[in-house]
């Protein structure tokens, strides 16, 4: 017993000793052995079983065409959005910079400016991923050099 | 006009080019011009930084 509460205290396992594995077997026989079932003669009036489970097909690992076409339409507006506010910031940024590099001529860059360049750096790329990962068609008339996926 | 002068012109420019593009584009339509230009952004933008970095 003193070495059962060992083992749960210190949460490591400690060599077991034979009575601690006998009551721990006794016990999981006892569970494991079925009771005396009683039961009525007559017919069984009601079946205990799980109610039949409703046919929704994510559950059951089905593909809804229409839904995930509803799904990917949501995602591109999303990202629309997204890169929009992000160009947005993206020229915001740029606009200022070089209204402060002209102003100050041929000083050298401040930390603030650095950072500046860097944010813009930051919004390109990932505008470039959004519009890149996009699951839509390419415009017409143009011609990609990629395979684009239609799902 | 110092370079890191003319290069943040340049960034300006291909900003304005990017904004019309991304206003011009729709939502599930990939416009190879919003890659281009964003793509030539992040490359100036990455060699202003590196140059006036080390200055």
């Amino acid at each position: 017993m003193y070495e059962a509460e060992n083992v749960v205290k210190t949460g490591r396992f400690v060599r077991w000793s034979p009575a601690l594995t006998w009551s721990l077997g006794l016990a999981m026989a006892f569970a494991l052995v079925p009771g005396p079932t009683v039961r009525s003669q007559g017919p069984p009036s009601i079946i205990n079983r799980p109610a039949p489970m409703p046919t929704d097909p994510a559950a059951s690992g089905g593909y809804d065409p229409a839904m995930r076409e509803k799904q990917l339409i949501a995602l591109n507006i999303e990202r629309q959005k997204e890169m929009v506010s992000d160009t947005n910031k993206l020229f915001k940024l740029a606009r200022e910079l070089n209204e402060e590099v002209a102003a100050n001529g041929s000083a050298p860059m401040t930390p603030d400016q650095l950072h500046k360049i860097a944010t813009i750096e930051k919004l390109a790329r990932g505008v470039k991923q959004k519009m890149a990962e996009g699951t839509g068609q390419p415009e017409p008339g143009m011609q990609v050099p990629f395979a684009v996926p239609t799902h | 006009m110092p370079e890191a002068a003319q290069q943040c012109a340049e960034l300006l420019r291909l900003a304005t080019d990017l904004k019309a593009a991304v206003d011009k584009s729709s939502a599930g339509t990939l416009s190879v011009t919003v890659v281009r230009k964003a793509g030539e952004i992040e490359q100036l933008a990455h060699k202003v930084r590196n140059e006036n970095a080390r200055n």
